[in-house]
């Protein structure tokens, strides 16, 4: 069971405790570097003269660099749950409440995927805007919607992820939530065997192949030999879905059950 | 009547750390002092008692069901930890609400409960700004709004007086009192003997994870007084005054210290108070000074230890 209000309590509390100038420096920093690197790709070629590459763009480039930014934004906000709260000493405050255990996982969880949501809407919008202003591109409005299907989609199943990383590991929940993004997601997601499919990349990317609709048949094709075969929009969405909402209950079996002890209990 | 809180051979470990060790107690309602030097397992106590850590061996009960994951006991537990709050940003009546709300409470009763108890703390007049401009009695009394805020029955406080100036010592002894004289229970943590029995509890005394001792502050004065304790005594006759209590047999240790000066250890504080003023009286000694120096809590503790390993 949940507590509507506690979760509720714990969302707008961490969404106000966001407002601290450190927070939004590196907000900003994640909104601006996808838009920024990708003008870049298009400024930078044509300063020398050259056309900017028109295979796969802006799509491929905008997913890789806004992937980037979700991601970080994910390890920084959803990762530390139980570890921000040990340093902050709030913890003994938030756990002696009713549900305080899973308020305070399923609270953070909210809190980061808006959060993290939040700065890939706005750069995004922003990668959509210099695409269309700086390289003419036309489809800006599918793209944008895309973009943001995608994003969404992986800021609910990676936040789920982080938070359970967090719950497990106190202290390290970072390295071990970039370990995993980098291990799991990265390399195996593009191992050609059946273990792909166990990422979520695997239904992440044939969303974003299917929706963006740039690649042609062959390329898709050759893709289903080597990852495994495309299937519709509803069986990614339900995984994707399904798996966020297993992990995230795994993360309160665990929450509920370990005793989280601090230098000063013992 | 069923125990407000019941401990059955409680050992908590921590891997190889012992936090409590094999504690038993029954607790009725009302007001009790656990004291304990710095380490001995009072924190421990508390959170087997809240239901966060399950001991090691043996049963915690609260209000006569086990704390651990029942969240309908919580409700009436109000909690203030001895840990700092570390959210500079946040003003302590957004702190205190949203601990509210954590209890079901919706925003606007959780406001209005927190600037009850913001008020009662006397933090109404700070409370809308950041809790890092706070000073440390500020951040005290934060803490124990958020701990009273929701209208606990058992309220539970981890060395509260802790960064308190004198005026602030005296304010949280006042409401403690209050909270008492309302008919509520506490359980009031410190390792400063005076500050809680201020609040005139029953006493509980911890040390090296046990149980040493439990009683009324009389009957916790009364094991001092029965304890060897050591004594200095200004006069103008210190050998005389060493030989005739070495005749009476109140002396367990003796050194002169200086002409007029003597240290005394003795078998029984209470005795050789009872009989020095007769003795002083009888040989026209005149004492000037006479202070006890070690009747503080961390000679009770050794004293218990020695009673608990049957060394006295």
């Amino acid at each position: 069971m949940i507590s509507i209000q506690g979760v509720q309590a714990m969302v707008a509390f961490e969404l106000r405790r966001a407002i601290t100038l450190q927070r939004l420096a590196t907000t900003v920093v994640l909104i601006l570097f996808p838009p920024l690197m990708l003008s870049l790709m298009v400024l930078g070629p044509r300063a020398f003269g050259e056309e900017p590459p028109r295979e796969l763009f802006p799509e491929f480039p905008t997913v890789f660099l806004l992937g980037i930014s979700c991601i970080l934004s994910l390890l920084l906000w959803a990762t530390p749950n139980v570890y921000s709260e040990m340093e902050s000493k709030g913890w003994s405050f938030i756990a002696c409440r009713p549900k305080g255990r899973t308020s305070l996982l399923v609270g953070k969880y909210i809190a980061a995927v808006v959060y993290s949501y939040l700065v890939c809407l706005l750069s995004s919008s922003l990668c959509t805007l210099a695409a269309y202003w700086l390289d003419g591109y036309a489809k800006s409005t599918s793209f944008w919607i895309s973009l943001n299907g995608i994003f969404g989609l992986a800021c609910i199943v990676y936040g789920a992820i982080f938070s359970l990383i967090g719950v497990l590991f106190q202290k390290r929940g970072m390295v071990f939530a970039a370990g995993y993004a980098l291990l799991v997601e990265l390399i195996l997601g593009f191992v050609p065997a059946v273990i792909n499919r166990f990422t979520m990349r695997y239904h992440l990317q044939y969303l974003a192949v299917k929706w963006f609709d740039v690649l042609p048949e062959e390329v898709i094709q050759g893709m289903e030999l080597v990852y495994g075969p495309i299937r519709s929009n509803a069986f990614h969405i339900s995984v994707i879905l399904g798996a966020a909402m297993g992990v995230l209950f795994v993360a309160n079996l665990v929450i509920q059950r370990r005793e989280y002890v601090t230098a000063e209990d013992v | 009547m069923e125990p407000m809180i019941e401990l059955e051979g409680v050992t908590k470990l921590y891997r190889t750390v012992l936090g409590v060790n094999d504690i038993s107690l029954q607790l009725q309602s009302g007001a009790f002092g656990l004291l304990g030097p710095n380490g001995s397992g009072k924190t421990t106590l508390i959170n087997l008692i809240l239901g966060q850590i399950r001991p090691t061996l043996g049963t915690v009960r609260l209000f006569g069901k086990s704390p651990w994951k029942n969240d309908r006991l919580t409700r009436r537990i109000g909690l203030c930890p001895t840990v700092e709050i570390a959210y500079p940003n946040v003003s302590a009546k957004e702190w205190v609400t949203f601990l509210v709300q954590m209890h079901g409470f919706a925003l606007p009763a959780a406001k209005q409960a927190a600037c009850r108890a913001l008020e009662l703390v006397k933090l109404d007049h700070a409370m809308d700004r950041p809790i890092g401009t706070y000073s440390l009695g500020m951040r005290q009394r934060a803490k124990l709004a958020q701990a009273i805020a929701h209208d606990p029955d058992l309220l539970i406080l981890d060395e509260p007086f802790n960064g308190l100036d004198p005026v602030g010592r005296f304010e949280m002894t006042e409401f403690l009192r209050n909270w008492v004289r309302d008919g509520k229970s506490l359980i009031l943590a410190s390792h400063i003997l005076y500050e809680v029995e201020a609040v005139h509890p029953a006493f509980l005394l911890i040390s090296g994870g046990r149980l040493l001792a439990s009683g009324t502050p009389q009957e916790v004065r009364q094991i001092l007084a029965d304890s060897p304790s050591e004594v200095v005594v200004h006069c103008n006759q210190a050998s005389r005054l060493a030989s005739l209590l070495c005749e009476q047999n109140l002396v367990q240790k003796l050194n002169i210290l200086a002409d007029q000066q003597i240290r005394i250890v003795t078998p029984s504080a209470a005795k050789l108070f009872e009989q020095l003023p007769g003795i002083c009286q009888q040989h026209g000694i005149v004492i000037d000074q006479l202070t006890s120096e070690n009747e503080s809590l961390q000679s009770l503790f050794a004293t218990l230890m020695r009673i608990h390993r049957g060394e006295t």
